[in-house]
């Protein structure tokens, strides 16, 4: 468990990063926090000839609401995202989901935009990007651009991102006033990689009802994934026990979940139908109200 | 703790004499070691084919890499392959090549050492060797190895079966045909990983001027390994030092010989450098031996009252691909049948065992060896039995538990139990966990159910000569030794056989020899792990160290403490019968005539104006060897409160209780954190962890992702209390313990999850239980909640 040999570069701006990707795009990646990264370098399942380390790279850790969007500088650590005010303001969900990301240390090194980078099916800033219609930047020599993370997310560990392109940031708009968030998982140990994990953000109308749902889901799919299907079924109603079960169901009931060697099918679907159940209803309830 | 508190060290919650540097991060771990100038890295490269034939190596990529080397077969000609199993009844004699030829036999058998000026450069030599396999059909379990035509995993084995055994006492049939009641069940292990925290490695150094080989090795068993390398290198045991350095976590994984600590040696033999090798996680799952792969098939013949009266077991074990050195292929399948009777009372006993061999990684001994599987087996079934028979859970065991009036006893088995109190534990334990109570917690949590489980176990521990004999263990002397050296200084250096790895020796052993010499035991220091300094010894497994080893330490302590009364007696013109060591003095009693321990040490060592007694020897060293003459049989009674999530199926320890009997203790800080650790090594496989190997046999475990071992999130707290019944055939009053808690936790965690399915109609009788399984049942199988 030793890496096969790599250039490493570490670029102090995100100029010179850009410059080195396009310099090496034939055989490129990305360092942030390493948490996935080293992994897969040392059991040499990823063997980029050069590595453009991010760790010295000024202006990318920045936490901040901007004109209605919360923006995550790509190399923010986990805990620092988990604990920032801003987060908490505007988008308390990924807090909440953060607290799954890990152990703490593993959390002190993560960086947001590593795992929205690395794409990973268990991944809770994924599932929360999706959740949150999140949009990834992506700088490269002499540009940028700007796509929505479910057009980002392409497959299991595969993204839209060009090999010379590194994502930049993450922009979350702002949850409107009064939206309730609520985030549930589970692995098969007390801390894991989650084997089913459930996001949900609800916006109560005045009446009582829902105004608006969004819920997205891990272990659904090979990726992270919306449940458009409840959204559309509970919008403009009320978040009643059987309502929402036959909702969830219905919505599962057309996933194509992974079998492996953590759990079935089968189970990943009846543990979501549970888990996306408990998730609505608590977020439906008073317990968590974005300012 | 039962009784008051110990006047003297022998029983006291000293700190452990070794966490200091452990915790300030300054212990030596074998990678924390120098390499010597000039040393190689090794990779051993390891088979991707659980059996495939060798046509061809080709190593001549690696010539792209700077200084790197391959070693094949061909290069170690004069190699012998291994015989890990004897030629004694039962066994069938197979052979283990060091570096496979031309057949490999598991997914992670040794084909070449790589070498290079670091183990970076290895690994990528490694990858330039191209071996040619002829991929061959696998046998991966344990039906398979046995059907009709399966073929064989060795010749010398045509039916797979490498030991088998079968025992009927007399009068058997009999008592068994008359039984009223008879139930059956099989009960299937979990194949599992020991996962210590530090990988096996090695660093081999051979000086030809000096004609000195050493070996450091992460090993429990440093006189073994040397042994091994002079029975199959050919070397003499005078120039062959094995020292096991800090070692990080062994629980029987590294009480084994492994290929790579002979290869190493020979490696830096032919190449005259240097050999380190650090093996990773990968090669820890892949090579390391696995465990546990068994299966009990069960036949408990009761009478009308719930009374044992007759048992009939069949059991397998998985072997895989060869029998280890030294415990060779029947440590599982032997150990299972032998601890089977446990603390229960009936003397009508069938059995019969074998084990088998498969293409997958060799099994060896984990923390309790069978005994976790066997009393999943035995406590099953009482559960079982007490539900068929309409009695709780506790009077089906009272009835069958071994009494006072019984003991000494000699069980089924044929193993002798000096003393033990087994009512009093399981009476103890039940109020401890608030047993009776348990009814107010059931339904407590409408997303829940729970269920409370029960365990009466037993351990065997501290075998000598005799019963490694009786194994067929040959390479095992089973005896320990102790050498004690008083210095002038009254401070004592204190040698033992043996070597630790976070049973903290060098805190008991000095509190064991500090109770005779009047010293503490910060005066006393233990040197273990180093055959140059160690005298000759087993090494530590099998719980063996405070009872075989510390027999040896209470000897010598009292060889040196009668030699210091006659020394002291001389010199203050006392009959040495009344002399008392206490405190740092020899005193006459009662007198308040004293001399201090080191004004007696300097007079041994002729450093006072006074000599020794006429015809006295001078100094204060011995070295005493110690034979258990019988195993001593700790016990223990868990209780454990789970509760099962309806919408996950997800299983939460709510509650854990211990009572425990392991004689008098020696340091119940240290015995406490043994048991703490052993449950949790109980937990894992009884509901997480799970080697899995696909049709072809190919592992797909092999990190700590996929292998789910629990963390301290998915630890109850563990309330726990001690009766201590000196033990009557050891030295000392002690018991071993130190597996005692694995053994417990498997089928106190079964049968708390069967209780919870109760409702339910279900039994569930293989490990690990999944999340998944308890889910199905809770959602298909309703029943009726109110039981």
């Amino acid at each position: 468990m030793k890496p096969p040999p790599f250039r490493h570069l570490a670029p102090r701006s995100i100029e010179e990063a850009c410059d080195m990707l396009a310099e090496h795009a034939d055989s490129v990646r990305v360092l942030a926090g390493g948490q996935s990264l080293m992994a897969l370098l040392v059991m040499r399942m990823a063997r980029p000839a050069v590595l453009v380390d991010l760790n010295r790279c000024a202006g990318l850790d920045d936490i901040a609401v901007e004109g209605g969007v919360l923006r995550l500088g790509a190399m923010a650590r986990q805990i620092a995202v988990q604990r920032a005010p801003a987060v908490a303001q505007a988008a308390p969900l990924l807090a909440e989901a953060l607290h799954w990301a890990g152990p703490r240390a593993v959390r002190n090194r993560g960086t947001i935009g590593g795992s929205i980078a690395h794409a990973d099916p268990s991944s809770e800033a994924c599932c929360v990007a999706l959740c949150l219609d999140a949009r990834v930047v992506l700088a490269r020599r002499g540009g940028s651009r700007e796509m929505a993370a479910r057009d980002f997310f392409r497959d299991a560990l595969v993204t839209a991102a060009e090999p010379e392109e590194m994502v930049t940031e993450i922009r979350i708009p702002v949850l409107p006033p009064g939206t309730r968030c609520a985030f549930e998982e589970v692995g098969v140990r007390q801390a894991d990689l989650a084997m089913a994990g459930i996001a949900v953000a609800l916006t109560p109308a005045p009446d009582g009802g829902i105004a608006a749902l969004r819920v997205a889901a891990i272990g659904a799919g090979g990726l992270p994934l919306r449940l458009d299907a409840v959204e559309g079924a509970l919008r403009g109603r009320r978040a009643e026990p059987g309502l929402v079960r036959d909702a969830v169901r219905a919505a599962l009931a057309e996933c194509e979940p992974p079998s492996d060697l953590v759990a079935s099918a089968a189970h990943r679907r009846a543990v979501l139908e549970g888990l996306a159940e408990r998730a609505i209803l608590r977020a439906a309830g008073a317990e968590r109200a974005a300012a | 703790m039962d009784g008051p508190a110990p006047a003297g060290p022998f029983g006291a919650r000293l700190p452990r004499k070794e966490d200091p540097r452990l915790l300030r991060g300054e212990a030596r771990f074998l990678d924390d070691i120098e390499v010597p100038p000039g040393t190689l890295h090794a990779v051993f490269l390891r088979s991707p084919h659980a059996h495939a034939r060798i046509l061809g190596i080709d190593a001549s990529g690696v010539r792209d890499i700077p200084g790197a080397l391959v070693l094949t077969a061909a290069d170690l000609p004069q190699l012998p392959p291994l015989r890990p199993d004897l030629p004694l009844p039962g066994f069938a004699v197979t052979e283990r090549p060091l570096l496979c030829r031309d057949l490999v036999r598991f997914v992670g058998d040794c084909v070449a050492i790589v070498l290079a000026e670091d183990a970076y450069a290895a690994e990528d030599a490694a990858e330039l060797v191209a071996v040619d396999y002829e991929p061959l059909p696998a046998i991966v379990t344990l039906e398979q190895a046995l059907a009709e035509g399966a073929g064989s995993v060795h010749r010398e084995a045509p039916d797979n079966v490498l030991f088998r055994n079968q025992v009927t006492t007399e009068g058997f049939d009999a008592a068994f045909a008359a039984a009223p009641h008879v139930f059956r069940e099989t009960f299937v292990g979990s194949r599992v990983a020991t996962v210590s925290l530090e990988p096996r490695g090695c660093l081999a150094r051979h000086d030809p001027g000096l004609d000195e080989t050493v070996l450091w090795s992460s090993t429990q068993v440093p006189h073994l390994v040397r042994n091994m390398l002079c029975e199959v290198l050919g070397l003499a045991d005078t120039a062959v030092r094995v020292i096991a350095p800090d070692v990080g976590g062994g629980f029987g994984v590294k009480a084994s010989v492994y290929p790579e600590e002979i290869l190493a040696i020979a490696a830096a033999r032919l190449l005259g450098r240097p050999v380190k090798w650090a093996g990773d996680r990968q090669d820890d799952f892949l090579s390391s031996s696995h465990a546990r792969d068994m299966r009990f098939g069960v036949e408990m013949a009761m009478d009308a009252d719930g009374v044992l009266a007759a048992i009939r077991i069949d059991v397998l074990a998985n072997a895989g691909a060869y029998g280890g050195i030294p415990f060779g292929s029947s440590i599982e399948a032997g150990g299972g049948p032998r601890t089977f009777p446990g603390p229960y009372r009936f003397r009508h006993y069938a059995f019969r065992t074998r084990a088998v061999a498969t293409h997958t990684t060799p099994s060896g001994p984990y923390r309790g060896v069978a005994a976790p599987i066997a009393f999943m087996a035995f406590e099953g079934m009482m559960d079982r039995a007490a539900a068929a028979l309409g009695l709780t859970r506790e009077e089906i065991r009272r009835r069958n538990l071994l009494d006072t009036a019984d003991f000494p006893f000699v069980n089924a088995s044929g193993i002798r139990y000096d003393i033990a109190s087994h009512h009093r534990t399981l009476t103890k334990a039940l109020a401890l966990s608030e047993w009776e109570d348990f009814v107010l917690r059931r339904d407590a949590d409408p997303d829940k159910i729970r269920g409370i489980g029960i365990a009466c176990v037993t351990e065997q521990t501290g075998q000598g000569s005799t019963r490694y004999r009786a194994r067929g263990l040959l390479r095992i002397p089973g005896i320990e030794a102790a050498r004690l050296k008083m210095e002038p200084s009254g401070r004592a250096t204190l040698a033992v056989s043996q070597t630790t790895q976070g049973q903290g020796h060098l805190t008991t052993f000095a509190q064991m020899a500090a109770e005779h010499l009047g010293i503490p035991p910060a005066h006393i220091t233990v040197l273990e792990g180093d055959t140059a300094v160690s005298p000759f010894g087993s090494g530590t497994f099998a719980s063996r160290s405070v009872v075989a080893a510390g027999g040896a330490v209470i000897t010598a302590a009292e060889v040196i403490a009668k030699k210091m009364k006659r020394i002291a007696g001389h010199l203050l013109e006392a009959d040495e019968a009344d002399i008392v060591l206490r405190d740092g003095r020899a005193e006459v009693v009662g007198t308040g005539l004293s001399v201090t321990i080191e004004e007696v040490a300097r007079t041994a060592y002729a450093m006072r104006p006074k000599g020794v007694p006429p015809g006295e020897s001078f100094g204060l060293d011995t070295t005493e060897y110690w034979d258990q003459p019988f195993s001593s049989v700790s016990a223990a009674v868990h209780v454990a409160e789970v509760s099962i999530e309806k919408a996950t199926g997800r299983v939460k320890v709510e509650r854990y209780s211990i009572v425990h009997d392991c004689g008098r203790v020696v340091n119940p800080m240290i015995v406490d954190g043994q048991v703490h650790g052993a449950v949790v090594q109980g937990l894992g496989p009884a509901l997480m962890e799970r080697l899995v190997h696909d049709e072809h046999g190919q592992l797909l475990t092999t990190t700590l992702l996929d292998y789910t071992l629990p963390t301290a999130l998915d630890v109850p707290d563990i309330a726990m209390e001690h009766i201590e019944t000196p033990a009557l055939d050891t030295k000392g009053g002690v018991k071993g313990m130190a597996e005692g808690g694995t053994i417990g936790a498997i089928p106190v965690l079964l049968s708390a999850i069967n209780d919870a399915l109760r409702p339910h109609g279900a039994w569930i009788h293989a490990i690990p239980v999944r999340a998944e399984q308890l889910l199905r049942i809770i959602r298909t199988q309703p029943g009726t909640p109110e039981g």
